[in-house]
């Protein structure tokens, strides 16, 4: 597919001829927050900020979703006279139709065309990630919801030019300029864009009269582009044996000390690209109601509260560790992939700068024998016979 | 979109739409349901009160063709749950050669299990089933099967029970061990009878304290259990109850020499979606609800210790 | 000796005799611009300290339970004026035990707001330095710039009349110059949201809580904010607060958020600074707050004898003026 060229001047006729045929959202700047917003003629698309203070990923799996709608009624059959009858007793008597509860259920899943322009290859990374999940991948479950909104969005990235002192990507597999779920890249030059299209919706989505085939001096300048930036990234932890590292530090104590200025909330796993885990609630105003899936995080307190009052992760060291542990071990061995792009938004914002690349440095290294766990459970005693089961 | 991500596991994929029914429950079409966040509409057929706060729920699937394909393997679970408050995830308990219903036995104790027990006859549900892996039944053909159970525990156990019963013939003995707090605290009282009644299933019953008209053992299962010293040769030990008692039953059987291997229990956690996408219920990497909820202890020792 | 080196040595002493198993102070994080809480248990680590303009982090938010596991330790701790009150308010309601603390109050002329200085940058900014009044500030591009710090004050820092801790055992160095904490507070942006119409000020609430993510960062890093897994906001049984995160809803939210803490919060702004989507909380806890100074001229913190005034009832409440 050959490399195009869009002249800035034209970046807003470029936006409108897609919003023809779909939402366009792109980063928007309103009061100097920038975050992913409708894109409509007239408002300013902000590139100059690396990162918008979201991943675009409510795009594919909205913070709210409700995906069954339901309402109940009473219902009493209407009896045909002449039929036989279905219940008759031994004197052909017709057994009264008795009222009884109707429900109808709605499944939900509203997938209109979409076009994201101006993510990072690391905000279209987080989507390949957390397509394995969605995705049953290794034999599990399909998520409609999500899938039909992957099917119909359509990914135009832009290469970080400027990459951020919080970057990490190219230390896990990724890259600036990296193409993975990428359906077009787009490359800041002098006076606008080379444009690759790199998948179908990539060549459909870039099928606009104002894209002319690059000049080699044009495309020079972009692949000296993606070097420059792909060098100023930096490489914080080695990435090898963090997943088996994870696992035999699982008992040392330096989660204590990692987590110490952690408050616990759920900012870097709302920011992230990748973070995927929600709850589900029921929802009900006398006969009618839905079924909704809302974003949750595995730092809020009550994420694992059993309703007997039993808590694996009551304490704030052990969600803090679970996190971490999920991120570059159990979805590894899950589902072949990591669970983090390297966006390092999660660094940005968190109230209190947790750093993901220190507790990769510290937890993610060898250690020697890990320390000691809590006492041993398996020494009690039995009860007496007396005892009461609990 | 490539398939996988690091190599390490060759001929792994995932599900795109061309993969799966579009819009089917899981009752309709197991893994490659299109639409497994759709339960099944059931019709509640009968009510068992089992112990004071124990019912069992006998239900049909209103789509009757549903209701005629409808097969679970023993040991798997359902999201069973009422519109409007919420699903929780409990083991079926109806046996798995059964064809008029599905059946599953709620303990009432929060805010779903609450909204289950006030159900009546006629009353609508929503059933997502089965889920969850089962008992390696097939596996343990030949083998004697000695289950331990205390109180709710006996509804995990249930199913399977009933399935090596009726396959008897296939396995070399089947033993029963329940206990419950107190006599009326037993449930599945009727089965329990018919058990009595087979001189080819070896049944103790005890409760935690001596009761009048109480003709069965006395004292607590991990003791009982010790007493009745079951050999573990060419057996496979099952647990399930109360965590207190799953964790003394479980020493129990290290004292009597069963290995990590032959030891099964099922886990229990907070589940939202049941089906392993949500990421709430796990266990280091596995899931309790799709990679269990039944695990081996030789599986537990693999994982972190966060129970 | 500077602040800075007085909280060393201050910190230094109490750790190594052992009045505390650890200290609570400031520390640079992956880069000068960035300060975040410390925790020092040795001796030897406190050159990891600083105080500057950056300071922000009330840390009585570390002091509340089920934040860290360490019940019986002797802690340390590092409070600016702001920060006092809030250390007050847990004090009043037991929630501190003051025999274990060792509270180190810190003078400050003012901080610097990080936020409305990376407003001027579309770039990563990597250190910022005052001195004289003046803020330098360096970005990852190499690009540096200076601006007048009096224009770049945290809008707390703006109005502030405790400049000096309510509560300390050891100063940091000498006082800071006060202002009269006799005189009325200043409710210069409380007052311009009450002047807003009906409208406008529905308006306005239903664009800044479009934005919120229900992140519970504001909850969390609120020092007398505790109850946890039992917060209403996150009841289920019964769902006293909808779980789906829209502009309404998310108003509820952070309304409770605020009634819990009225009379308890002295608008320390560490709401302001945690929320991720920079939505202006403290304007709504300065509302609260100018409403209960004007009923009972109380100010939250602000003495530690004082009784709480939602934690008592007096005969005169019942007759209001």
């Amino acid at each position: 597919m050959t490399i195009k060229y869009l002249a800035q001047d034209q970046l807003a006729a470029f936006l409108a001829h897609l919003a023809e045929r779909a939402r366009v959202v792109a980063p928007i700047s309103e009061d100097g927050v920038v975050l992913f917003r409708n894109w409509e003629p007239g408002r300013q698309v902000d590139l100059e900020v690396l990162l918008a203070k979201q991943a675009p990923k409510e795009f594919m799996f909205p913070q709210t979703e409700e995906y069954l709608k339901f309402s109940y009624r009473m219902d009493t059959p209407v009896v045909d006279e002449s039929a036989p009858p279905a219940g008759a007793s031994d004197d052909g008597q017709v057994e009264a139709a008795l009222p009884h509860e109707v429900i109808e259920v709605q499944a939900e899943n509203a997938a209109p065309a979409q076009i994201i322009f101006g993510l990072r290859p690391c905000d279209a990374r987080g989507f390949v990630q957390m397509d394995q999940v969605f995705g049953g991948y290794g034999g599990f479950y399909f998520d409609p919801l999500y899938n039909a909104k992957r099917e119909a969005t359509t990914l135009l990235a832009v290469t970080c030019r400027d990459p951020r002192s919080t970057c990490f990507c190219t230390a896990i597999g990724g890259c600036p300029a990296g193409h993975e779920g990428v359906d077009a890249l787009f490359t800041q030059v002098d006076g606008g864009f080379t444009v690759e299209p790199l998948t179908e919706k990539g060549e459909a989505a870039t099928d606009f009269a104002a894209l002319r085939d690059a000049s080699e001096g044009e495309a020079a300048e972009a692949a000296e582009v993606k070097v420059q930036a792909t060098t100023r990234v930096d490489v914080p932890f080695e990435i090898d044996g963090v997943r088996d590292n994870l696992k035999a530090n699982f008992e040392g104590t330096s989660w204590q000390d990692l987590c110490l200025r952690c408050i616990s909330c759920g900012t870097c796993t709302y920011v992230c690209p990748s973070c995927y885990c929600f709850s589900v609630n029921d929802s009900l105003v006398e006969t009618k109601g839905e079924r909704y899936r809302v974003w949750d995080n595995c730092f809020n307190p009550t994420y694992t509260l059993e309703t007997s009052g039993h808590n694996p992760r009551e304490k704030k060291v052990n969600r803090f560790r679970n996190r971490f542990s999920h991120k570059f071990w159990y979805y590894q061995d899950k589902y072949d992939s990591l669970l983090c792009s390297g966006c390092g938004r999660c660094i940005m914002h968190c109230p209190t700068r947790i750093d993901i690349r220190e507790v990769l440095r510290v937890m993610g290294a060898p250690a020697g024998v890990p320390e000691a766990a809590g006492a041993a459970s398996n020494s009690a005693e039995l009860p007496a016979t007396d005892g009461k089961e609990a | 979109m490539a398939e996988t991500m690091s190599g390490a596991a060759a001929g792994k994929k995932r599900l795109t739409a061309a993969d799966v029914v579009p819009g089917a429950s899981t009752a309709r079409a197991g893994k490659l349901g299109g639409n497994p966040y759709l339960p099944e509409i059931c019709t509640v057929r009968e009510i068992i009160q089992e112990t004071p706060n124990i019912r069992t729920f006998r239900l049909t699937f209103d789509d009757p063709e549903v209701q005629k394909s409808f097969s679970f393997l023993p040991g798997q679970v359902g999201q069973f749950g009422v519109f409007g408050v919420g699903e929780s995830s409990f083991a079926i308990t109806s046996r798995p050669s059964e064809t008029e219903y599905i059946q599953f036995s709620v303990m009432k104790a929060g805010e779903v299990t609450s909204a289950i027990h006030q159900l009546s006859l006629g009353d609508k549900a929503g059933v997502r089933a089965p889920m969850g892996c089962g008992f390696p039944v097939e596996a343990w053909k030949g083998k004697r099967i000695l289950y331990v159970m205390g109180g709710i525990g006996s509804a995990a156990l249930k199913a399977t029970i009933e399935y090596t019963i009726e396959h008897r013939v296939d396995y070399e003995g089947i033993s029963i061990l329940y206990g419950a707090t107190a006599p009326e605290n037993f449930t599945y009282q009727y089965d329990i009878d018919q058990w009595q009644k087979r001189d080819d299933i070896d049944l103790t019953l005890t409760i935690d304290r001596e009761c009048d008209g109480w003709q069965c053992d006395v004292g607590l299962v991990p003791h009982v259990l010790e007493r009745m010293n079951p050999t573990p040769e060419n057996t496979i030990a099952i647990t399930c109850g109360p965590p207190i008692m799953i964790k003394f039953a479980l020493m129990s059987f290290k004292k009597l020499g069963f290995s990590d291997e032959q030891t099964y229990t099922t886990l229990e956690k907070r589940m939202k979606c049941g089906i392993g996408i949500c990421g709430r219920c796990n266990v280091g990497p596995k899931y309790v609800c799709v990679d269990g909820p039944v695990f081996s202890l030789a599986e537990l020792r693999e994982l972190p210790d966060e129970l | 000796m500077s602040r800075q080196d007085e909280i060393r040595e201050l910190a230094r002493v109490a750790l190594s005799t052992g009045r505390v198993d650890y200290f609570i102070g400031w520390r640079e994080a992956y880069n000068p611009s960035e300060v975040v809480p410390a925790f020092v248990d040795e001796p030897d680590s406190v050159d990891q300290l600083v105080w500057n303009d950056l300071c922000a982090h009330n840390l009585t938010t570390f002091l509340k339970r089920k934040m860290n596991d360490r019940p019986n330790a002797k802690v340390g701790i590092c409070v600016k004026g702001c920060d006092s009150r809030t250390l007050v308010a847990l004090m009043q309601e037991n929630l501190v035990d003051r025999e274990r603390l060792y509270v180190v109050g810190v003078p400050c002329d003012g901080l610097v707001d990080r936020r409305k200085l990376e407003k001027e940058f579309s770039d990563e900014i990597i250190d910022i330095t005052t001195s004289n009044g003046t803020v330098s500030v360096t970005t990852h591009q190499g690009l540096t710039r200076d601006f007048p710090k009096a224009d770049y004050l945290l809008a707390a820092c703006g109005w502030c009349r405790y400049k000096n801790a309510v509560y300390a055992d050891d100063v940091a160095g000498p006082p800071a110059e006060e202002a009269d904490r006799h005189a009325k507070p200043v409710w210069t942006d409380v007052e311009a949201f009450e002047a807003l119409s009906d409208g406008e000020r529905d308006a306005m609430l239903e664009e800044i809580f479009a934005t919120c993510i229900r992140c519970f960062a504001c909850i969390n890093v609120c020092p007398v904010c505790y109850c946890w897994d039992q917060c209403v906001n996150r009841s289920r049984r019964p769902e006293l607060v909808s779980q789906k995160v829209d502009a309404k809803g998310n108003l509820v939210f952070q309304m409770v958020h605020m009634l819990h803490v009225a009379g308890r919060c002295p608008s320390c702004g560490a709401c302001d600074r945690a929320c991720p989507v920079e939505i202006p909380l403290s304007l709504l806890h300065r509302k609260m707050n100018k409403e209960i100074y004007d009923m009972f001229e109380f100010e939250p913190g602000a003495k530690l004898d004082e009784m709480p005034v939602f934690q008592c009832f007096k005969i005169e409440d019942a007759f209001g003026d």
